[in-house]
């Protein structure tokens, strides 16, 4: 979802603090930033997503550019805030999230096609978890929920284009593997309600 | 394109949705759709609140309005009005700048004859008077200017100032190498010495002007010297019909 050609008038609005712009700029941003933030396994998503924004705010007169900019913009200072995050959680030295996770223990559940239609977010994260590297992780992440180019991923994970390219191919090339080794267990964690079922 | 190259397409347009590539396609349609799920309600109001309270607060400046979007024709009107209203203004400073610069310079005659010819007769329709570049050779301007004798018996400038009135190369010879007081006019000899034709070329149109200045008694009977300055004067003038 892209604001389009009214992007202009919409940053200007947003700019004087118009309240109908920060709703488009929110409703627009906000689940594609969850998905990137639940993706990585952020804590608190939603928290960190209020405050992804409350930085926008304060930080939208340094912006200049055009809505590709400013989405592209939008995930680098939340990719900023993302591994602040990653450093405190280490300093904290909390246990690692796949040892706390409820049905760790518990025997893996048999994939049906009808279930992807119910894959969590814990699901999708334990599979990231176990197959991809966290720069490839960033990088798939960006493009598939950011909806960003090649090109401003690799502007936002600071590496190249071509660099950013490998990682993106051999992230979905592990994923392609673990899908074809494990065709009728693909994910290392299933959610208590579906073992239930 | 290479093997390599269409497996790296192959999978961007997997990424993107446009490609079917069985469970991993799935997943990534459902991994789209699940990581994306709104905040609820309540959360969504809580964060809008806060941002536009900090957005109104950082929006002292803001020029647009808050209230409803612009169109873009009204939008890139009033930039259009905008550029045209700045560039009128900076037209509006150079002409003024040049008017004055260059009324200034007319005034006292500084500009070269091709500009202060225009600028005098332009400024003399609104009733500024300019000097005209013909000015310099009417009146008491051309007295103020020194003269040498030329040996057709016509004084001609001693220009140093431009081409107007330089003489042909053989008669410029003549006239640098003769002192001033070995030739004066006085000593022209009369009718019998008039220069041919040719040489009275160098007396120009400047030479002419310069006599018709000069001041003359008439009420003094004519002599040597009168007769003499007239033969020089119409030798002068029969160079002046050969001469373009």
């Amino acid at each position: 979802m892209t604001i389009g050609p009214e992007f202009d008038d919409v940053l200007a609005a947003a700019r004087a603090g118009g309240e109908w712009a920060w709703t488009r700029i929110y409703n627009d941003l906000s689940g594609p930033l969850l998905g990137y933030l639940r993706g990585h396994g952020a804590e608190d998503p939603e928290g960190l997503v209020g405050e992804v924004f409350l930085r926008i705010t304060r930080s939208l007169e340094s912006f200049e550019g055009d809505e590709d900019g400013f989405r592209s913009w939008v995930f680098t200072i939340a990719h900023h805030r993302l591994i602040d995050e990653r450093r405190k959680r280490s300093r904290r030295q909390t246990t690692p999230i796949d040892d706390v996770r409820p049905g760790n223990d518990l025997p893996p559940v048999e994939a049906e096609p009808e279930a992807l239609d119910h894959l969590t977010t814990e699901e999708i994260r334990a599979l990231f978890d176990a197959v991809l590297t966290e720069d490839q992780r960033d990088v798939l992440l960006l493009r598939l929920v950011g909806g960003l180019t090649i090109a401003e991923v690799a502007e936002i994970v600071d590496r190249t284009e071509n660099a950013t390219k490998a990682l993106q191919r051999r992230g979905l090339r592990s994923l392609e593997r673990h899908f074809e080794r494990n065709p009728d267990d693909p994910y290392p964690y299933s959610p208590p309600e579906r073992l239930q079922e | 394109m290479t093997n390599h190259d269409d497996r790296a397409d192959a999978l961007d347009r997997l990424l993107t949705g446009e490609a079917d590539d069985g469970a991993l396609s799935a997943f990534l349609a459902q991994a789209r759709s699940s990581l994306t799920t709104p905040a609820d309600e309540d959360t969504a109001q809580r964060h809008l609140a806060e941002i536009v309270e900090v957005a109104q607060e950082h929006a002292h400046t803001a020029p647009a309005p808050a209230a409803t979007p612009t169109t873009r024709v009204g939008r890139w009107r009033r930039r259009a009005a905008q550029v045209l209203g700045y560039t009128a203004t900076k037209i509006a400073l150079g002409v003024g700048v040049a008017a004055a610069a260059t009324g200034g310079l007319a005034a006292t005659d500084s500009l070269p004859d091709a500009v202060q010819g225009p600028v005098s007769t332009g400024a003399s329709y609104i009733g500024v008077d300019f000097p005209h570049p013909n000015d310099d050779l009417e009146g008491s301007a051309v007295e103020d200017l020194p003269t040498l004798p030329s040996d057709d018996g016509s004084e001609r400038w001693d220009d140093t100032r431009g081409a107007e009135v330089d003489p042909p190369a053989d008669q410029a010879d003549v006239t640098d190498d003769v002192p001033a007081d070995e030739a004066p006019v006085d000593e022209v000899p009369a009718d019998d010495d008039a220069p041919p034709a040719d040489e009275a070329d160098t007396g120009t149109d400047t030479a002419d002007t310069a006599d018709e200045e000069a001041p003359v008694d008439t009420d003094a009977p004519p002599s040597d010297e009168d007769e003499a300055r007239d033969t020089a004067d119409d030798a002068a003038d029969q160079g002046d019909t050969r001469t373009p």
